[in-house]
């Protein structure tokens, strides 16, 4: 189903804004991730891990969900479709396999949440799950700058179902 | 959004070099991962 010109826009705004808050929010993730490493501070330790779970939680998880339903109801409502071009199957694959990375990350994030509260981590302590967060933050903030670039130059390109597509409405038109 | 063009290419360039860095990235996150504890201590360490 086309969606008409006004809906159309305010589906896009959502999707924009809900992908850029998504971007900005996984930049501040990052921060937080490095903070919590390096910083010999035990408060600044405590605070970041405290408030990656608390931005994770209330920030970054509702914004991916609402940009991968806004994105999918923007595909499917509009001709661009889901399936028929390369650059809409990876962003929604970018998409997809972030929002599962960072519901499985939001587990140990709370797990390093509970221990900073209820005592002091020591320097080292967790050290292979604290890089971990910040290369995942990092990848995801890589991943996330590609589905930006992707949405911005559409580069051409139409999948097998795409062409298949194409034939057929073309048959159709000359019918 | 602008509506899109017809296009009549077979698979482009751009999307198998994109592939094969995608593949490169994902293998760099498990080599971390596998590093870093692995995906199966998620939550209990």
């Amino acid at each position: 189903m086309i969606m008409p010109p006004a809906l159309r826009k305010l589906g896009l705004t959502a999707h924009v804004g809900s992908s850029v808050g998504w971007f900005g929010a996984v930049g501040a993730f990052l921060a937080l991730a490095l903070s919590g490493l390096i910083s010999r501070d035990a408060q600044m330790v405590r605070a970041a891990y405290l408030d990656m779970n608390l931005i994770g939680w209330s920030v970054i998880v509702p914004l991916s969900l609402a940009s991968l339903l806004t994105g999918l109801v923007q595909s499917l409502g509009t001709p661009w479709g889901l399936f028929r071009h390369y650059w809409i199957v990876i962003k929604l694959l970018i998409t997809v396999f972030a929002t599962l990375l960072l519901l499985v990350h939001m587990q140990p994030v709370g797990h390093l949440a509970r221990i900073v509260a209820a005592t002091t981590l020591a320097k080292g302590e967790l050290a292979g799950l604290r890089i971990q967060l910040v290369a995942d933050a990092g990848a995801a903030l890589v991943a996330l700058g590609v589905a930006a670039i992707l949405s911005v130059y559409k580069p051409r390109g139409l999948t097998q179902y795409g062409r298949r597509r194409q034939r057929e409405e073309r048959a159709t038109g000359r019918a | 959004m602008t509506d899109p063009t017809p296009d009549d290419e077979s698979t482009p360039r751009w999307v198998k070099v994109f592939g094969i860095i995608a593949l490169v990235f994902l293998l760099t996150i498990v080599v971390i991962h596998l590093n870093g504890g692995g995906l199966h201590s998620h939550g209990s360490q």
